[in-house]
């Protein structure tokens, strides 16, 4: 009877997801559910009164950016004509690059309207063949909890090599740049910032003070907030996602001057979209006025997000006189920036970046500990060379290439591991003795048993 | 006839949906050439003794929290007895993951506690209770949750013992201290290695509670971080294989152990120990050091409940503010909602058949005569020894654009997977039934004519129902909170159970709240499940949950 009944509660789930009938659109995002939600909502009104008809988004959740990426490539091994996704909505400029120079985008050919920047800080916002567009834009910088920094009596740090001071051990906050593609930016950034040599030594300083490295990037801010870590490295709208409910002070935000970028945050058309024509026209919806004013407007204003606060910049300058502004109240076309971003560099190494540091700063954070390595693990040049290299890495190539690195720099380590082993000895010798007294005590109970017969 | 086709029927499915998906993988993972780069990589040695270290640490926490609590609570009456032990099982409802949130929240360098400790002026500087490296607060948490198992186990092992032997033993004049070890301890050994073994199982393929802790250098962590990389990196496989092997050694001991071990003293005629009230000094000492381990193990359960009542809490001892605002949009929320009629579906759906795989099962283990009996019995134990997180790796690549697709559609993957896991516990539930029921019966009941149907509505289904209602609950309940699994195989937001709802919401800015109120709402369901499981069988839970 059980046995029936479930499968009839199946078949009847099963039949509710059939008859809705809606027209589709499948969107892969690492963006968090509220921007899912908000966009989600506002669309299908949208699509709703323009063409009479409701539309059915399914979002797709695999994780943070590098994941995405990652699960994008195996399955378009897989089936290289089209994976049944039609947008990838989020994770910065350079993964969407990245795809485009795999040829895994579908160019979206839609027209922009004059009132969309096509630039922020010298930063280019869009692509110039038109396969993928800003939909908004993120500011790295160092989200700070001033209570914790004071009660420590430490100074607020104020740029990335700052955050690399040894009184500052234990008291950082990251996320692990290869989970999360706002984590790896900033680590990109550093290496752009301060040049390859330099550049490594304020990671390798700053790889050493933090806590943990967090898989997501969003509880870094939250950690600071909880007072876990004093300062972390955040997207300002992970860190105005932890500013707004508190007093102003408690929490601020830092850019480093003149060693931060701001940078686009894409959407594009992956390709063999299998509804290329819904997911052009929500490009036009997010790029419109109706759609900007969601990541900008607080929660119930008309116009605004329904139900969550997004605090995040808007591509269309003129918004930004219009509309009282959330977040940290940046207009970031008023900024200056003295760095120039490279992304079609900082795209091409992405992956390769992302195992370099796996092996050298996240998984090699006790190595780091105990001393900071005087030069970067490999010269910029090799890098290149093996970015570049005709065909690309094959997943074999990869493992062995990690596998080396991994030995290098744990070559140090191998007395340590043999400390390790400490508790695994101890426990074997106990289960001996145990077993040694279990059968002392059979024996003597054997001997009893016959004496006393 | 009917035999065989049932023999066959789960032989086919435990191939299908266990053998070949975890073999596939271990065998992908056994190539010389990963074997080899595995083996000579320092850091997958790093996890490895990690891995094994907090296996160890943490299943010695268990045992030093369940034998000094197991032997007060049997051996002496404390006050509020039935209270104290329905907490002692509280733990067990609450996935550790979810324990791990509330703690992390409480004991972080300026929570709530160190904050008390700063204020009452007790320590100048945040005490790091879960210290820089993790593995401590990841050990902590995971005793927390699963000293119930090695307790029960050791309690039933307590009420089990003939008293005739401390009695003779007090006689010949020994103290208290050497009837404990001379005696109890060496006739507890059998419960203490084999729910030792068990902990360390588990704790070794645990992955909700590092993940949460982001304790990263774990064999099961590691796992996690390769199964969306399969194509891009050949070594997620040998670590799953290497996963294999161990949990498959450490089964293969627990068995051995298990049938070398003589039930010493363990007679069923024998007089048991009855519990002596404890007096004076004695007694209020029991009471206060019981009393403290149990807040210590109700803290994170505390900690989740905060949360899910705080709106706001920062930096200071106690919330801001308290609103129920979380628990009135659990059931509205576009994830939550659908996440637990998801999970109810999987669940019951999963449980359906768990029943009928247990049913055939035990029947043709205990009255069938079938060739191949042996097989079926030994491959249906071996979900024990197959961790959750390697069948869902084995799952994600065999299935993988065949109808059964995860990232399609993983419902009917989802309840495949927590019908193998739950095989064993089933069977195990439902044979005890079939012990216990005399097949005398039966075949009178033939004699004088009835046919099988009646017989089964008669005499085998009434007999047998409490242990299949036992058994379907705690099937139920197992799979409504199903962590590894879960993780790494629903990928669509509409198809996210709880304990994948409970994740993605972590990583929202205002979620906390919201997964803690699921968290509650999930343990007091839980809790409501065992406790009629326990009522239905009127048997300790320990029987169900030992290896």
């Amino acid at each position: 009877m059980t046995i029936f009944r479930c499968l009839l509660a199946v078949a009847l789930f099963y039949l509710a997801e059939l008859q809705a009938g809606a027209d589709e659109l499948t969107i892969i995002s690492p963006h968090w559910e509220g921007i899912r939600y908000e966009f989600a909502n506002a669309f299908s009104e949208y699509y709703q009164g323009q063409y009479g008809k409701p539309i059915h988004i399914t979002w797709l959740d695999v994780g943070g950016t590098s994941e995405i990426l990652r699960y994008i490539r195996s399955e378009y091994q897989r089936s290289p004509s089209g994976v049944g996704i039609d947008l990838l909505f989020g994770g910065g400029i350079d993964p969407f690059i990245e795809l485009k120079r795999a040829a895994l985008l579908e160019p979206a050919k839609i027209n922009l309207a004059p009132e969309v920047a096509r630039e922020v800080a010298g930063t280019p916002l869009h692509d110039p063949d038109g396969y993928f567009f800003a939909a908004t834009m993120s500011v790295f910088g160092i989200i700070c909890n001033q209570e914790v920094l004071r009660r420590l009596n430490l100074e607020p740090p104020r740029t990335w090599e700052d955050l690399g001071t040894p009184e500052l051990r234990g008291w950082i906050g990251s996320g692990d740049p290869r989970r999360s593609g706002s984590m790896h930016m900033a680590y990109e950034i550093m290496l752009q910032a301060y040049g390859w040599e330099r550049g490594w030594q304020a990671i390798y300083r700053l790889g050493a003070n933090i806590r943990s490295f967090v898989a997501n990037s969003l509880q870094v801010s939250k950690d600071v907030s909880n007072g876990e870590v004093a300062c972390g490295l955040a997207i300002d709208s992970q860190a105005s996602s932890q500013l707004r409910s508190l007093e102003p002070g408690k929490l601020t935000f830092t850019i480093p001057t003149g060693l931060s970028v701001i940078n686009g945050d894409a959407i594009a058309l992956l390709k063999g979209a299998p509804h290329p024509d819904i997911a052009r026209e929500f490009l036009r919806f997010i790029l419109s006025e109706a759609g900007q004013r969601i990541w900008m407007l607080p929660v119930g204003s008309p116009g605004g997000p329904r139900s969550y606060e997004l605090a995040r910049f808007s591509v269309l300058p003129h918004l930004y006189a219009k509309v009282p502004r959330t977040g940290i109240g940046l207009n970031p076309f008023e900024q200056q920036s003295s760095l120039r971003y490279n992304s079609t560099l900082g795209s091409s190494r992405w992956g390769l970046l992302n195992d370099l540091f796996g092996v050298y700063v996240v998984d090699g954070q006790q190595v780091l500990r105990q001393s900071i390595p005087t030069s970067p693990p490999l010269p910029e040049a090799t890098l290149a060379t093996l970015t570049a290299a005709h065909p690309p890495l094959s997943p074999l190539d990869r493992a062995h290439l990690i596998h080396d690195w991994e030995t290098a720099a744990y070559q140090h380590s191998w007395p340590r591991l043999g400390l390790q082993l400490v508790p695994t000895f101890l426990v074997i010798m106990i289960l001996f003795l145990c077993a040694h007294l279990n059968r002392r005590a059979t024996r003597r109970r054997s001997t009893i048993r016959s004496a006393s017969e | 006839m009917l035999q065989r086709l049932m023999l066959i029927g789960s032989l086919a499915f435990l191939v299908c949906m266990l053998v070949v998906p975890v073999g596939a993988t271990i065998q992908q993972g056994f190539a010389p050439e990963l074997i080899h780069l595995l083996l000579s990589s320092p850091r997958f040695w790093e996890c490895l003794l990690n891995s094994v270290n907090l296996a160890i640490f943490c299943s010695a926490l268990c045992i030093c929290f369940a034998l000094p609590l197991a032997l007060l609570t049997s051996r002496y009456r404390l006050p509020m007895q039935g209270l104290i032990q329905s907490i002692t099982l509280l733990p067990l409802v609450l996935p550790p993951f979810v324990s791990a949130i509330g703690l992390r929240k409480l004991l972080s360098r300026f929570g709530p506690i160190n904050l008390l400790l700063m204020h009452t002026g007790l320590t100048d500087n945040p005490i790091d209770f879960l210290g820089a490296s993790g593995l401590t607060g990841v050990a902590v948490v995971q005793a927390l949750h699963l000293y119930p198992l090695p307790y029960l186990a050791i309690t039933s092992a307590l009420n089990r013992q003939d008293s005739s032997l401390e009695e003779a033993a007090a006689l010949l004049g020994a103290s208290p201290l050497q009837r404990l070890k001379a005696i109890t301890l060496p006739l507890l050994t059998p419960a203490l290695v084999g729910s030792g073994i068990l902990v360390f199982t588990w704790s070794l393929t645990d992955l909700g509670t590092p993940l949460v802790f982001d304790y990263r250098s774990l064999l099961s962590v590691r796992i996690f971080e390769h199964a969306d990389d399969t194509s891009g990196n050949p070594m997620g496989h040998s670590l799953v294989a290497m996963m294999a092997v161990l949990c498959t050694l450490l089964f293969a001991i627990s068995q051995r152990l298990k049938a070398r071990s003589p039930i010493l003293g363990g007679t069923k005629e024998g007089r048991t120990i009855s519990p002596r009230p404890l007096k004076g000094p004695a007694k209020l000492l029991a009471s206060i050091g019981v009393l403290l381990f149990l807040a210590l193990a109700t803290t994170p359960h505390l900690g989740v409940f905060l949360l899910s009542i705080a709106p706001k809490w920062f930096m200071t001892v106690l919330p801001e503010r308290i609103s129920f605002a979380a628990y009135s949009e659990l059931f509205s929320h576009p994830l939550t909602g659908p996440s637990i009629r998801n999970s109810v579906v999987l669940s019951v759906a999963s449980t359906g058949l768990n029943l009928t795989l247990g049913l055939s099962i035990a029947w043709l283990l205990a009255r069938g005569s079938a060739p191949g009996r042996k097989l079926l019995d030994l491959l249906s134990m071996t979900p024990l020894a197959v961790p959750g997180i390697v069948l869902a790796f084995g799952y994600l690549g065999i299935f993988a654009g065949t109808p059964l697709d995860a990232r399609v559609n993983p419902m009917p993957l989802l309840i495949l997977g927590y019908t193998v896991r739950r095989v064993p516990f089933m069977l195990r539930s439902i044979d005890a039934g079939f012990a216990q029921c005399d097949a005398a019966l039966e075949e009178a009941a033939a004699i004088f004519g009835a046919a099988p149907p009646t017989i089964l509505q008669r005499i085998t289904a009434p007999l047998l129902a409490p242990q299949i209602i036992a058994g379907a609950i705690l099937c139920f309940c197992m799979a409504m909170l199903e962590v590894s699994e879960s993780l790494l195989l629903a990928t669509r937001e509409k198809y996210f159970p709880i304990s994948k709802a409970m994740y993605s919401l972590l990583s929202r800015p205002d979620g906390a709240a919201i997964a803690s109120a699921l968290g509650v709402v999930t343990m007091a369901l839980l809790l409501l499940g065992f406790w009629s499981a326990a009522r239905l069988t009127r048997r300790p839970l320990a029987e169900i949950f030992r290896p």
